[in-house]
């Protein structure tokens, strides 16, 4: 991969990158970047406890009860005050859709369930698991697919 | 909730314009088939009105397939229940199906046998779809490490 650097004092500032498909390059400049322009981190409330929760260490962002929730590696449950819709922009590319509720960091994504109902969740490494809806299995699909 | 009795409502009209058509296709089946030659007012209109209340059923709840949290087999389930019903009301006020515990149970086990073959196509392609998503969610994975 080819390396440029331009300096200009007068245009925006930007990082892009030009590849045939994401990779762990891509993922790691993405954070890289994020991390330097912007947050790499949500705050999550519980009980009395305020944490700093990286990006990469939270499993998935649900609503339960009406609140949006961050999940962390031991499955331990954080309040966020930003909404579900806000999030998405703000996070990286690697936290997709699974559900209109849920948004799944896809490297905590143990696996994927077919349910006997014809359904399919997805199972993450905590053990939490959550129901993917048509509209985003599709979605995925066609991410993984590179269409 | 409102939203989705709304669409119930929109897709049910939409449909039930089909419903004078289909009986239509019915008549003219009887006609060749049974040799029926005359039907009374009361049969035509109950034919009519009935088959309009099945179209706008049978189109208004396919609404429920956009409800995101049910998955494919409940919504199946739900929606073939209400057909169910729809078809064996349909059918009995019409004088389509005789009244009687055999007919009935005749109906309801090809009902039932055509939703198990529908179950078991859509379990198996649901699997399929599931284990080729798995494999790219691993490679995708590996990348990542």
């Amino acid at each position: 991969m080819k390396y440029k650097l331009v300096i200009d004092k007068g245009a925006e500032e930007g990082v892009v990158v030009t590849a045939r498909a994401p990779s762990s390059l891509t993922r790691q400049i993405e954070d890289l970047v994020r991390s330097f322009s912007g947050p790499d981190h949500l705050l999550g409330f519980r009980e009395d406890e305020m944490r700093k929760l990286a990006f990469g260490d939270i499993e998935c962002i649900t609503v339960l009860d009406r609140k949006v929730m961050a999940l962390d590696a031991q499955g331990r449950r954080y309040r966020i005050q930003e909404r579900l819709r806000d999030l998405e922009q703000l996070l990286p590319t690697y936290f997709i859709r699974i559900n209109k509720s849920t948004l799944a960091n896809e490297h905590r994504i143990l696996r994927f369930d077919a349910a006997f109902s014809g359904g399919v969740d997805a199972v993450f490494q905590c053990g939490y698991r959550d129901y993917v809806s048509r509209r985003c299995f599709a979605e995925i699909r066609r991410r993984y697919e590179g269409k | 909730m409102k939203g989705t009795v709304l669409d119930f409502i929109r897709r049910g009209l939409i449909a039930c314009g089909f419903g004078p058509l289909v009986l239509v296709a019915v008549y003219l089946i009887a006609q060749d088939r049974a040799g029926i030659q005359t039907l009374t007012v009361r049969e035509v209109c109950l034919g009519i009105l009935s088959l309009t209340a099945l179209a706008f059923l049978a189109g208004g709840m396919n609404v429920i397939y956009e409800v995101e949290r049910l998955p494919l087999m409940g919504a199946i389930a739900i929606h073939g229940g209400v057909l169910y019903g729809g078809y064996l009301a349909t059918y009995l006020l019409n004088g389509w199906l005789a009244w009687g515990a055999t007919p009935i149970l005749v109906f309801s086990g090809i009902f039932v046998l055509g939703y198990v073959v529908v179950w078991a196509i859509i379990y198996s392609i649901t699997r399929r779809d599931t284990e080729q998503l798995n494999q790219m969610l691993r490679e995708k994975q590996q990348e990542n490490i």
